[in-house]
C-alpha cells in the first residue's frame, strides 16, 4: 500500500484508467468475443486474403456512404426530337449518368471518391477470388471448414452480383448494356422468370434505377454482412501492414488509372459495342459462342462451374491436406484457373483470340474451337499436375531411401541495426511529411488524380513504417 | 462392454410405424387411449398457426410489382405522331442519287454529309420509361444495291404512302439479349445488333444471321403505321385488339419477339 502511494501519479493516468474501465465493460459485449490478432512479424498475405477482403469491404462502405450524398438514384426525362427538328438532349435526361458526371468533374474530392469506390470494388472481387482460390489449394474447405466454404462462395456471388449493380447504376452503355443481358438472363429462368425480371429490374427506366439503389446501398450489403457473421472465423489476422499497403496500393491504381464515366446512355440515340467488367467478359465470351442458348451459356454452365466447387467438400472426403495426396482436385482447381483466364481474355478479343475485336462480324465464337481449348486446358492441367506429383513424390522417396532429410527452404531474416532503424523510420517519416504538403498543394490546384497518388503512397509509407516498428519492437 | 450391448434397440412405438400391432393389455400399464397425445396436438396446433401467420403475407410479393405506366394517347386515342413520311422518303431519294450503285445507309453512319431515311420513335411508352419499347421507321428501299427490286416477304407488314414509298416500322429490342438493333446493310437490307452480332431482314424482322437465326427465336414484333388526317405525317397505331379487348400495341412482346 506504501509502495503503491508513493508511486508519482502520471498525467496519462486518468486516461489510461479511462480505457481500463472501458475495456472491462467492453468484455461484456460481443466486440471483444472476436479476437483479432496482430501478427508481430512479416507472415505472407495469402493466408489471410479474406480479411483483407473485408477491409476492402470497409473501403468500399466508407466510400460509398459518401457517394450517397450526391448520387441522384433517378433516370429523368428524356424527350425525343420533335418533328424534323436536329435532337437536343434535355438536361433532365438520364440524373443519374448526370449525378455521376458530376461527383467526377465538379464535388470537390469527388472523383477521389468514386475512383477509390471503383477500384476497391475492382480488389474486392480479385481478392475474393484469391482467397477462395488459396483456400481450396490449401484444402480449407473439407474437415469442419464445410460450412465457411459454402458461404464463402455464396459471399463470392453476392459480391459480383453487388459489383453488378453498382456500376449498372452509372447508366453508361456499358451499364446499360449489362442490365439488358442481366434482364434476358433472369427473363429465361423457367416458370417465375418473367415475374422475377419486373420484381427485380422493374417496368422502365426509372424503377430501374431505383430498384438497383436499394439494392446496391442497403439490400445486398445487408445480405452480405449477414453472410459475413457466419463465414468470418473466431480468430482473425489483421496485419495492418499489408492492410494498409493495400489500401495504398488501390488509391495508387486509382490516381494512375483514374475510372472513366463512360458514354452517357440516352434512349435517343444509337447504341455503341463495349465490354462488360472484367469479371463479366467470361461470360460475355460464353454468351458469344455460336449457336449456345443464352440461358445456357450465362447461368447454366457458370452455375455448374460454381456448383462442382460448392460441392468439392462433399466429394473430397479424404482426411488428408497436402497438395501432394490431392491431385486430382489441386488439377480440378488448376484446370478451373486455367479456364477463367482462356474465357476471360477471350471475351476482350474478337472470335479468333489472337485478334482485337473491332466489329460485329468477329463477334460469335466458334464453339469447337471455344469448348475444345477449355477441354484442352483441362486435359493439360491434369496431365501436368498429376506428371508434378509423380515426379515429387519419386523424388521425395529416393530422398527417404537415403535417409536423408527433406530439405526446407529457410531464409535467415535481416536483422537491422539501430542506426538503420532510426535512419529508416526518420525517413519515412519525412517522406510521409513531404507528401502530405504535395497532396495539399495538388489538393488546391484540383490535381485530384495527384491527390489520390499521393495519399496511396502515404499510405504505403505507413505500411513501410508500422512493418519496421514490428520487426524491431520483436528482435529487441 | 460392447458398443452393440449399448445401443439397444428402441421397440417400436404405435404412433411410429405404419402398421400398429396390437399390444395384449396389461392390467398394470393401461394403453394411453388417443390417437394423437396432447404434445403432439399442441406442437401441431403451433406449427399450423406459424403457416397461416405467413400465409396472412402471401400475396403480399405483389407489393414488388412495378407500376405499368399508361400507354403514349393523343387526344385520348392510343397512338403517336412519328415523323412527316415526305422527308423520309426525300432522304431516301437524295441517298440514291448520291449513291448510285452502292448500298445505302439507313441511319447516315457511314455517310455523315447525307441524311437518314429511318428514324427511332418510342412507342407505346415514352423514352423516358422503357428501353425496350424503342422502334424504328424505314423508308424501305425500292431496290437492292444491285438494282433489283427488293422483294416482300408474307411476314412483311409494309405501310404505303401515298406516292408509293414504303415504310416498315420494327421495335428494336433484339430477341437475343435485348441490345437495340440499327437498320444497316450486310449482304442484304438487315437489322443489326451491336452486341451479339444478330441480323434480321429489314423487309420482315426475322432473323437470318447471328445468335437469333442459330437460336431458331422469334421475328422482331412489328409496329402498325398509320397517317395523320393531314396526310402529312406517320402515326404509329394500335396493332390490333386482344380478346379481352384491352389494346395490342405490338404483334408480339420487346425482347420476345412475334408470335
Amino acid at each position: 500500500m506504501a509502495a503503491a502511494s508513493k508511486k508519482k501519479r502520471g498525467v496519462l493516468d486518468p486516461i489510461v484508467a479511462l480505457l481500463r474501465w472501458t475495456w472491462v465493460r467492453l468484455e461484456r459485449t460481443i466486440l471483444l468475443a472476436i479476437k483479432i490478432v496482430f501478427p508481430g512479424r512479416f507472415i505472407s498475405p495469402l493466408g489471410f486474403l479474406g480479411m483483407l477482403t473485408l477491409v476492402v469491404f470497409i473501403i468500399l462502405g466508407v466510400t460509398g456512404a459518401l457517394l450517397l450524398f450526391h448520387f441522384a438514384p433517378f433516370f429523368g426525362d428524356c424527350p425525343g426530337a420533335t418533328g424534323n427538328q436536329t435532337y437536343i438532349q434535355a438536361p433532365s435526361c438520364n440524373t443519374a449518368f448526370n449525378s455521376v458526371q458530376s461527383i467526377t468533374n465538379q464535388v470537390s474530392w469527388g472523383s477521389v471518391i468514386r475512383n477509390i469506390h471503383y477500384h476497391a470494388s475492382n480488389a474486392m472481387v480479385l481478392l475474393a477470388v484469391m482467397h477462395m482460390f488459396y483456400q481450396y489449394f490449401a484444402g480449407r474447405y473439407k474437415l469442419r471448414y464445410e460450412i465457411l466454404w459454402i458461404t464463402g462462395i455464396i459471399l463470392g456471388l453476392v459480391t459480383i452480383v453487388e459489383a453488378y449493380t453498382g456500376y449498372d447504376l452509372i447508366f453508361n452503355i456499358r451499364g446499360q448494356l449489362a442490365i439488358n443481358i442481366g434482364y434476358t438472363l433472369t427473363f429465361y429462368i423457367p416458370v417465375m422468370g418473367a415475374n422475377l425480371a419486373q420484381i427485380i429490374f422493374g417496368f422502365g427506366l426509372n424503377d430501374l434505377t431505383i430498384r438497383f439503389y436499394a439494392f446496391h446501398v442497403f439490400i445486398i450489403p445487408i445480405i452480405m454482412l449477414a453472410i459475413m457473421a457466419v463465414h468470418l472465423p473466431k480468430n482473425l489476422v489483421l496485419d495492418i501492414p499489408v492492410a494498409s499497403a493495400i489500401t495504398g496500393i488501390i488509391l495508387i491504381m486509382g490516381g494512375l488509372f483514374p475510372v472513366e464515366v463512360g458514354f452517357k446512355y440516352d434512349p435517343n440515340l444509337t447504341t455503341k459495342i463495349t465490354f462488360p467488367e472484367w469479371y463479366f467478359t467470361s461470360l460475355y465470351a460464353f454468351i458469344r459462342v455460336h449457336g449456345l442458348n443464352p440461358f445456357i451459356a450465362g447461368a447454366i454452365i457458370p452455375g455448374l462451374f460454381v456448383l462442382i466447387f460448392l460441392l468439392v467438400p462433399f466429394f473430397d472426403r479424404g482426411r488428408k491436406i497436402a497438395m501432394i495426396d490431392r491431385p486430382f482436385w489441386i488439377a480440378l482447381g488448376v484446370a478451373a484457373l486455367a479456364q477463367i483466364a482462356i474465357v476471360t481474355v477471350w471475351g476482350f478479343r474478337a472470335s479468333n483470340p489472337l485478334q482485337v475485336l473491332t466489329n460485329e462480324t468477329q463477334l460469335p465464337i466458334d464453339p469447337v474451337l471455344f469448348l475444345g481449348s477449355l477441354l484442352l486446358v483441362s486435359a493439360l492441367a491434369y496431365g501436368f499436375v498429376y506428371a508434378f506429383v509423380r515426379w515429387r513424390r519419386a523424388k521425395l522417396d529416393a530422398l527417404r531411401e537415403a535417409r536423408k532429410p527433406i530439405p526446407l527452404r529457410r531464409i535467415a531474416p535481416y536483422m537491422f541495426s539501430r542506426g538503420e532503424v532510426y535512419a529508416l523510420i526518420g525517413g519515412l517519416l519525412l517522406l510521409q511529411a513531404f507528401l502530405d504538403m504535395a497532396i495539399f498543394r495538388a489538393s488546391l490546384a484540383n490535381l485530384n488524380n495527384f491527390v489520390l497518388l499521393e495519399i496511396g503512397m502515404v499510405f504505403v509509407a505507413f505500411a513501410a513504417t508500422v512493418h519496421l516498428y514490428r520487426v524491431t519492437t520483436v528482435a529487441r | 462392454m460392447s458398443e452393440d450391448q449399448q445401443k439397444k434397440p428402441v421397440p417400436p412405438t404405435p404412433s411410429t410405424t405404419s402398421t400398429p400391432q396390437p399390444s395384449p393389455p396389461r392390467a398394470s400399464q393401461p394403453v394411453k387411449g388417443p390417437l394423437v397425445s396432447r404434445r403432439a396436438f399442441l406442437i401441431g396446433a403451433a406449427g399450423a398457426s406459424v403457416a397461416l401467420t405467413a400465409a396472412a403475407f402471401m400475396p403480399s410479393g405483389s407489393f414488388l410489382n412495378p407500376l405499368i405506366p399508361n400507354p403514349e394517347t393523343e387526344n385520348g386515342i392510343p397512338q403517336f405522331t412519328i415523323t412527316d413520311w415526305a422527308s423520309l422518303d426525300k432522304n431516301y431519294k437524295d441517298q440514291l442519287a448520291a449513291l448510285p450503285g452502292q448500298p445505302l445507309d439507313p441511319l447516315a453512319v457511314q455517310h455523315p454529309q447525307l441524311k437518314p431515311f429511318a428514324t427511332f420513335f418510342y412507342w407505346p411508352y415514352g423514352s423516358s420509361t422503357s428501353p425496350y419499347y424503342k422502334d424504328v421507321v424505314v423508308r424501305l428501299p425500292d431496290t437492292n444495291p444491285d438494282g433489283s427490286p427488293l422483294a416482300l416477304t408474307p411476314d412483311s407488314s409494309v405501310f404505303t404512302a401515298p406516292n408509293g414509298a414504303r415504310f416498315a416500322a420494327f421495335n428494336v429490342t433484339c430477341v437475343h439479349l435485348r441490345c437495340l438493333v440499327n437498320p444497316g446493310y450486310v449482304n442484304e437490307y438487315r437489322l443489326l445488333c451491336p452486341c451479339h452480332g444478330s441480323q434480321y431482314r429489314l423487309v420482315d424482322g426475322v432473323p437470318v444471321a447471328g445468335p437469333a437465326y442459330d437460336l431458331g427465336l422469334n421475328p422482331l414484333p412489328q409496329v402498325k403505321l398509320s397517317l395523320d388526317p393531314t396526310n402529312t405525317k406517320l402515326v404509329a397505331v394500335v396493332w390490333a385488339k386482344n380478346p379481352d379487348g384491352t389494346p395490342m400495341f405490338l404483334n408480339g412482346v420487346p425482347g420476345v419477339g412475334r408470335g
